[in-house]
């Protein structure tokens, strides 16, 4: 759209003549349009304004009827300050020349009758002014541009250091957790093994204790060795089953048994039932009868008592100081994932079989196993880590099932890689979550039940071994597919 | 006179096997001792007891636990028993839940996991010293 120079005069013959006198100035450049009037002027202004087309220069006359030129000029500076203004007057007062400089910023006051000569270079000299000013406004344009998309494209530098920062504060600070586990896992481990050992030692001790108690006991009454031996062993057997009865059911036996003891004149029947419901053998108290109505009865059933609990004690102990283990393991796994090992040839099945046989006593509770062997070529990896990431998927797989469920897994050859997937039936990952459930710490289970380092150790180990891990989950079929290359 | 209770609270079974050898050995005859595996079963057992007739008088709790954690809990039933001897028997423990359970709970004491059968003892006696 071309630029628009505007003549106001309310002598139409002067308007003529400043047209003719223009026409040849303007050329083709500008566009030029008239207006007898101030308030037709400023009307005519406003809607160019409007349509977005820059008014140039503006010669108009001063005293004319309805607004004077002055106050065109004026308003018009309001709107439009870069339009330059030529004031072109036969009688002008001194208060309106300088309330046009003043407030309207007038470029040139030419007086009537003007020379034609004059006129043409002085609207000549205002126009190249003007597109001089346009251009130098572009160019601020350009360079404030330029500048923000510098600016711009800093902040975008500035936020990838800080996460680059973030990143490399974060390794830092693996790194030295991987010392600090280092460290400590020795510390731990040594009195960790002094449980163990001494747990087991326990068991073994009592077992040998238990054998010679049987034997010496011959002088006992046989109805008493008997009910007691009995006792004892059923309460050692209950002691393996690891189902334990709820609280209020627990008290419910409990106060049931003490009511029947009771019944059948034993004087510290509330004692006793609480032995005996302690010990499992709640249902089959009436064997224990022999025992409760022998002299000294009640030493009986404590001895059983402080006998199994023993062995439970050991047990117990025996438990945690496994699990302690395996949580230092699994640290240590995962700080240390730098250290250099060599790659030995490996069987992948015998992995899985193995994490299979870990996991033996969660499987039989209620998990279907389901194996689409194919065989596969020896994979030279790592084969501690590939059991330990078999065993999280694994693991991760039967806690999405809880107690039911079909745990499938697959093993194949793919070119020139081995594909194995582990799939569980349980309720699937939500949409939302697959993208973040390989981030170290991320985890959906409650607090305390899991670290959130497990599939981040299997992408480290999946690394490792120069191969890929994918996730497909719907509810019902979740799918955990690695691809290992074998070159 | 009614039966005194003492009510473990722990989400781990070895533990809460652990409590219960602790107590009875301690204080068979003296205290009864009950096991809870989350603070919803721990309400269920002290709405029994106190039907029972029985008298809650010390409660051990752990604090991480699936569903409701051990400050939230006691403060739950510090409502409706002000007198039971709280005591946190925890592994991990946020120092802001212990500040609100001694504040709202009125949380007689807090002890680490591992901790000693002498500890507990002491903890439990000294706390139903205090209510006598």
């Amino acid at each position: 759209m071309k630029p628009v120079v505007v003549c106001i005069d309310d002598d139409p013959t002067i308007l003529d003549s400043l047209q003719y006198e223009l026409s040849a100035v303007l050329m083709d450049n500008y566009e030029l349009e008239t207006a007898t009037g101030g308030e037709e002027a400023l009307e005519l202004m406003g809607e160019l304004l409007e349509e977005d087309c820059s008014i140039a220069l503006v010669v108009s006359d001063y005293v004319m009827p309805g607004i004077r030129g002055d106050e065109v000029l004026q308003h018009l500076h309001e709107v439009s300050p870069e339009t330059l203004k030529i004031m072109l007057t036969g009688q002008a007062t001194l208060e309106g020349v300088t309330n046009a400089v003043n407030r309207a910023k007038l470029y040139c006051y030419i007086a009537k009758p003007w020379q034609s000569e004059n006129l043409r270079s002085i609207i000549e000299e205002a126009l190249v002014r003007y597109d001089q000013a346009q251009r130098l406004e572009a160019y601020n344009r350009a360079l404030d541009a330029a500048l923000e998309e510098r600016n711009r494209g800093l902040s975008i530098t500035y936020q990838t250091l800080e996460i680059t920062e973030n990143q490399l504060v974060r390794s830092e600070k693996m790194a030295l957790l991987g010392q600090l586990v280092a460290g400590i896992a020795h510390e731990i481990n040594t009195p960790l093994g002094a449980i163990a050992a001494s747990s087991s030692n326990t068991i073994a001790a009592f077992d040998a204790g238990y054998r010679l108690l049987r034997q010496l006991a011959q002088q006992t009454d046989p109805t008493v060795r008997n009910a007691f031996f009995d006792l004892v062993d059923r309460a050692l057997l209950a002691g393996h089953s690891t189902v334990r009865l709820p609280s209020r059911e627990k008290r419910q036996k409990r106060r049931a048994l003490a009511h029947k003891l009771s019944n059948q004149g034993i004087e510290a029947a509330a004692t006793i039932a609480d032995q005996l419901v302690d010990m499992q053998i709640h249902e089959t108290w009436a064997g224990v009868m022999p025992l409760l109505t022998a002299v000294d009865g009640e030493d009986w059933v404590a001895l059983a008592y402080h006998l199994t609990q023993v062995r439970r004690s050991g047990q117990n102990s025996a438990i945690a100081a496994q699990r302690a283990t395996k949580i230092v393991a699994a640290l240590k796994t995962y700080a240390h994932f730098d250290q250099q090992g060599q790659k030995v040839s490996t069987d992948v099945i015998d992995g899985i079989e193995t994490v299979l046989e870990l996991y033996h006593n969660a499987i039989k509770q209620g998990i279907e196993v389901v194996r689409h062997y194919s065989q596969l070529p020896p994979l030279m990896g790592y084969p501690d880590e590939l059991i330990q990431m078999w065993s999280n998927l694994v693991q991760n797989a039967l806690q999405a099932m809880g107690q039911q469920g079909t745990l499938t897994l697959t093993t194949q050859v793919d070119g020139q890689a081995i594909r194995i997937t582990v799939a569980d039936s349980g309720p699937g990952v939500p949409r939302e979550l697959q993208d973040r459930i390989f981030q170290p710490f991320f985890t959906t289970k409650p607090i305390g039940e899991g670290s959130g380092l497990g599939l981040d150790i299997v992408q480290k180990i999946v690394e490792k071994h120069s191969g890929s891990i994918s996730l497909t989950s719907e509810p019902g079929h979740t799918v955990f597919t690695v691809v290992l290359p074998l070159g | 006179m009614s039966n005194l209770v003492i009510l473990c609270v722990d989400d781990e079974p070895i533990i809460r096997d652990s409590l219960l050898q602790q107590l009875k050995g301690a204080f068979r005859g003296e205290y009864d001792c009950e096991t809870a595996a989350d603070a919803a079963e721990a309400l269920e057992v002290i709405e029994d007891v106190v039907d029972e007739g029985s008298d809650l008088v010390v409660i051990v709790s752990d604090w991480l636990m699936p569903g409701m954690k051990g400050d939230e809990f006691l403060i739950q039933v510090h409502e409706k028993h002000p007198k039971v001897v709280k005591i946190l028997l925890t592994g991990q423990a946020d120092e802001s839940a212990i500040v609100r359970a001694r504040a709202q709970a009125n949380l007689h004491a807090y002890l680490p996991k591992p901790w000693t059968k002498e500890d507990l003892i002491q903890a439990i006696q000294t706390g139903m010293d205090t209510v006598k």
